[in-house]
């Protein structure tokens, strides 16, 4: 699939997706950084993950942040339950890079990590980091089992996120800006 | 022979109490001497009742109402308009023919154009007046009033005014909405449907215009607002808030530093010092990283790009450590993104990654083409679904990292 601009009359429109397991907390990342009010569809659940939070994200959360006038971030949760896995690929197209958000109090759910993590990387090759939500600072055992699980390359970021903190959040996006940022310049220095 | 006199002689109120006891039907015409446009008015009688008013009959007084309450859409208004055109009939008349609006709602429309337009010619002090049986209202939609009521209840405004003139000096005054609250408002949604239009430019007579709902409701509904200090009559001579602000933080400018422009961030300051890098800011803290990988410091694309013009990183991205795992089962794999570029020795586990084939860019778990079309090697993952908007260049990251920086 080719690549689509988003583009606003008179500015650009960039896309960041943020994916992760359900109740990770990519809606609460997307709502604290957000200028507008996060456009959210969110239902109440009904089968046995109601223990873990009562409602959750059906087809997408939408967050912007203004960059400049002509400028614009866009934010894309994804849902975080496989059924709604077919709205992954609709939400990336044309993503500048992603963010894979997992919970640091519930490492089990790094599997389901893992899995939506590959179905990332077969879709798109853009860059990507990951978040641990709800941790300080990432514990170096917790490091190693993420990057074991997730099979990650030491090059990819990995950072603490506290997603009800807007500074935390920013520091999530300049990571993965920065990443790719990188890659852009050392496409231009291979050219 | 039509009954027609002067309004100084013989008081609106007198007329229409006759018209209304000799169940008259017809129209009331008024004219005052040209003094502020809305010089001929109309009241309307059926069988004794009143049935239509207007205190401006340029004016389609009862759609402007219509419309003003937001009933009326673009396509009814404007075939009606057009069947109003060519028929001679009115337009609101025409809208409750084609049941473009809800006949109830017309007919409460109707009725306070009535009091509302008595209300108005009650208070001309001079003019003249002539009853012409033949006239009748071009928009009569069916509302029969008493004329006993209509008067009792424009009279009762007419006492209630000079009240609410002492608040709201009339027509001309000029409404906005103070910046600091003594508290937090409170507002009726009648209430909120004219803040929502105070602009600090809008004239009362400009909010009578655009609510359709009539000078007295209108001015009742400010009188309120101002007595409970959700809004202020501008006073023509006062400074503006606004300017007074700006005028205040422009002092400032001589000890403030100038706001960083996004696209051409080319001074920063130092790169903040990293929480437990041991005082190291984060660009040493991204050299130890490189170095600990093995990776060259400078003489790279990310050096040359020096840091003038990239914005500091807010911590370090690359890990200090290396895993424990080997990653043994993605051979094929070429880790890193800019740290791996084509080149580079990005491999954390010697010999096991090969080096990416020229022509192409690597990122984590996956080779890409590059821009310029290099064919992927037989070791690249499939070719991805989506790739990334080509026209994202540095200088749009630098924009968005300055700007994410700013939030």
């Amino acid at each position: 699939m080719a690549a689509r601009k988003t583009r606003r009359q008179g500015g650009q429109a960039v896309k960041i997706v943020v994916t992760g397991p359900f109740a990770a907390g990519k809606t609460t990342l997307i709502r604290t950084i957000s200028e507008i009010t996060v456009l959210s569809t969110e239902r109440g659940i009904t089968d046995d993950t109601r223990a873990r939070k009562a409602e959750t994200t059906v087809a997408m959360d939408f967050g912007r942040i203004t960059i400049d006038r002509d400028l614009v971030l866009y934010l894309f949760g994804t849902p975080g339950q496989e059924r709604f896995d077919f709205m992954w690929e609709i939400l990336g197209e044309g993503m500048l890079g992603y963010v894979l958000l997992v919970d640091a109090d519930r490492p089990e759910t790094l599997a389901e990590a893992a899995g939506i993590l590959d179905a990332f990387r077969r879709m798109a090759h853009v860059p990507f980091v990951v978040a641990v939500n709800r941790v300080a600072e990432v514990d170096p055992r917790l490091e190693d089992r993420i990057r074991a699980e997730l099979d990650l390359a030491p090059s990819v970021p990995l950072v603490a996120c506290d997603a009800t903190d807007k500074d935390s959040v920013k520091s999530v996006l300049l990571a993965l800006l920065y990443s790719v940022l990188d890659e852009i310049e050392a496409t231009a220095a291979n050219a | 022979m039509n009954l027609e006199g002067s309004l100084d002689a013989f008081g609106l109120a007198d007329v229409v109490t006759l018209l209304a006891s000799t169940g008259k039907s017809g129209g009331l015409l008024l004219r005052r001497p040209a003094t502020t446009g809305r010089d001929e008015g109309a009241v309307w009688f059926r069988a004794g009742q009143v049935c239509g008013a207007t205190s401006d009959r340029g004016r389609a007084s009862l759609v402007r109402r219509l419309v003003g309450s937001g009933a009326v859409d673009d396509v009814a208004l404007r075939q009606a308009v057009s069947l109003a055109a060519s028929g001679g009939g009115g337009v609101a008349k025409a809208l409750l023919d084609a049941g473009a609006v809800d006949p109830d709602l017309v007919r409460q429309a109707a009725e306070d154009q009535v009091v509302d337009a008595v209300f108005d010619l009650l208070r001309w002090t001079e003019g003249e007046f002539s009853f012409d049986p033949q006239d009748a209202d071009p928009d009569d939609v069916g509302a029969l009033l008493d004329p006993a009521r209509v008067l009792a209840e424009a009279r009762a405004r007419v006492e209630a005014w000079p009240a609410l003139v002492a608040v709201v000096p009339g027509p001309d005054a000029i409404v906005s909405v103070p910046t600091v609250l003594a508290q937090d408002p409170e507002v009726s949604r009648d209430e909120w449907a004219i803040l929502s239009l105070v602009d600090g430019q809008r004239r009362v007579r400009d909010l009578v215009e655009l609510t359709g709902a009539g000078e007295f409701a209108v001015t009742t509904t400010l009188a309120r607002l101002v007595s409970r200090g959700l809004l202020h009559v501008k006073d023509p001579s006062a400074p503006d808030h606004v300017a007074v602000v700006e005028r205040r933080l422009a002092m400032l400018a001589t000890v403030e530093r100038a706001p960083e422009q996004p696209q051409t961030a080319l001074t920063i300051e130092e790169p903040p010092v990293l929480p437990g890098s041991g005082g190291m800011t984060a660009a040493a803290a991204l050299a130890a990283a490189r170095a600990a990988q093995g990776l060259p410091a400078a003489g790279t694309a990310s050096a040359s790009r020096g840091r003038e013009v990239v914005p500091p990183r807010p911590e370090p991205f690359l890990p200090g450590r290396r895993p424990d795992h080997p990653e043994p089962g993605l051979p094929d794999r070429v880790v890193g993104s800019a740290y791996s570029a084509p080149g580079r020795s990005s491999t954390f586990a010697p010999g096991s990654v090969p080096e990416p084939v020229a022509g192409q860019m690597s990122v984590e778990g996956a080779t890409v083409r590059n821009l310029a079309g290099a064919q992927p090697s037989a070791e690249t993952l499939p070719d991805a679904v989506i790739s990334r908007d080509p026209a994202v260049n540095r200088s749009l990251l630098l924009r968005l990292i300055a700007g994410v920086r700013g939030l």
